[in-house]
């Protein structure tokens, strides 16, 4: 009876395997704030919804994420809603970040679902 | 002339409470003389004690939690988390006729007559989903992506968190499977594809304010997206699910 219940649903994880996991993967995006002051992220969403904006205070050493299922042949990219970002310390250092831009500071490793992206100050270099 | 009664009967409570899930007051889906079946009040796994002195529901659930390859810290760890991400998450308020009953969950581990729950840790470093077919005499598998959140950047309690959402999700498909079977269950209330999983294209963003719902999928090009810390607080069981939980579990009426 148990093997029956195991075969059972060995055939079905495959089944919908086949049907889902072909399709989209579950990845995350995570910004962390490596400084040791408090900063205001601004994101910008590329969705229909003109409302595309959030903004939030990132304390030091504290990370926020984002988990979306996104189609399997755009895994080698982080979050394609990110349009862009904007980080601002102290209240007047303000840097903005195109996708691009980001895109060069984000990191993922093989295996792992998560990208990340460090706010460090060298990003406030140019205030 | 008779003084017509404001007070909320067991009799008012079933019709009002069916009539809002769109289901009639008896169900006999099987004609057979000798063994009826209705799926009112009839899962296994549930049974709740309405108190209308107290305005309050009281829904124990049943699960059979399985151990695999876990070691009993760690079962008795995801025991745990499940539980209180299903009570947290279905636990709320419910309206019937203007009455407002505060609902509050219960999970129970018990070997028959209960759902069953396969408990695996993930440690891989990918993400691996939960899932529950409540049907096939497939038992649920609730995953807890112990290896996914191991960077030390994300929050500590992500994982854990997580786990929570997942179960209380996961749990849901039992409740809306037994409601509304195949399409209403694995289709995510309409959100979804029900073989595929892919979200319909009538299927909106995330809305932008207040709760959203622990059963449906959203389009994440049509909206803004949703930090994990956002979506753990707004998350909730729909008013009408956690209605169906009821018109599923065995009823007792306290006075």
């Amino acid at each position: 009876m148990g093997g029956e219940i195991n075969m059972g649903k060995i055939v079905f994880i495959i089944f919908i395997t086949l049907l889902t996991s072909s399709c989209t993967t579950t990845s995350s995006f995570l910004i962390y704030n490596d400084t040791n002051k408090d900063v205001t992220v601004t994101i910008s969403y590329a969705v229909e919804n003109p409302d595309n904006t959030e903004s939030f205070v990132l304390a030091p050493e504290k990370s926020e994420f984002w988990m979306y299922e996104q189609s399997s042949f755009d895994t080698n990219t982080f979050y394609l809603q990110i349009q862009s970002i904007k980080l601002a310390i102290d209240n007047k250092c303000e840097v903005s970040l195109s996708r691009s831009e980001i895109e060069k500071q984000v990191k993922k490793e093989k295996d792992e679902w998560q990208w990340i992206f460090d706010i460090n100050l060298k990003l406030f270099d140019g205030c | 002339m008779a003084k017509e009664s404001k007070e909320l009967t067991e009799a008012k409570f079933h019709q009002l409470l069916h009539i809002s899930i769109n289901k009639p007051l008896t169900d006999i889906i099987d004609e057979d003389e000798d063994f009826p079946i209705s799926k009112t009040h009839a899962v296994a796994w549930a049974k709740c004690q309405v108190n209308i002195k107290t305005k309050n529901i009281l829904v124990d659930v049943y699960i059979n939690y399985k151990n695999n390859d876990l070691t009993q810290a760690e079962y008795t760890k995801l025991v745990n988390l499940s539980n209180a991400g299903i009570q947290h998450y279905w636990s709320r308020t419910i309206s019937v006729d203007g009455v407002k009953f505060t609902t509050i969950v219960k999970v129970h581990n018990r070997n028959s007559n209960s759902i069953p729950v396969d408990l695996y840790i993930e440690r891989d470093k990918g993400y691996s989903r939960s899932m529950n077919p409540a049907s096939f005499g497939v038992d649920a598998s609730f995953i807890y992506n112990q290896g996914a959140f191991s960077n030390k950047r994300f929050p500590k309690s992500a994982a854990d968190d997580d786990f929570k959402q997942v179960s209380a999700h996961e749990f849901g498909h039992s409740v809306l499977m037994h409601a509304g079977g195949v399409s209403l269950s694995w289709g995510h209330k309409g959100s979804t594809n029900a073989l595929t999983q892919s979200v319909k294209s009538s299927t909106p963003g995330y809305p932008a304010s207040g709760p959203v719902d622990l059963m449906k999928y959203y389009d994440y090009d049509k909206s803004k997206g949703m930090r994990f810390s956002s979506l753990s607080k707004r998350t909730k069981a729909a008013e009408i699910d956690v209605k169906r939980l009821v018109w599923g579990a065995k009823l007792i009426w306290v006075k």
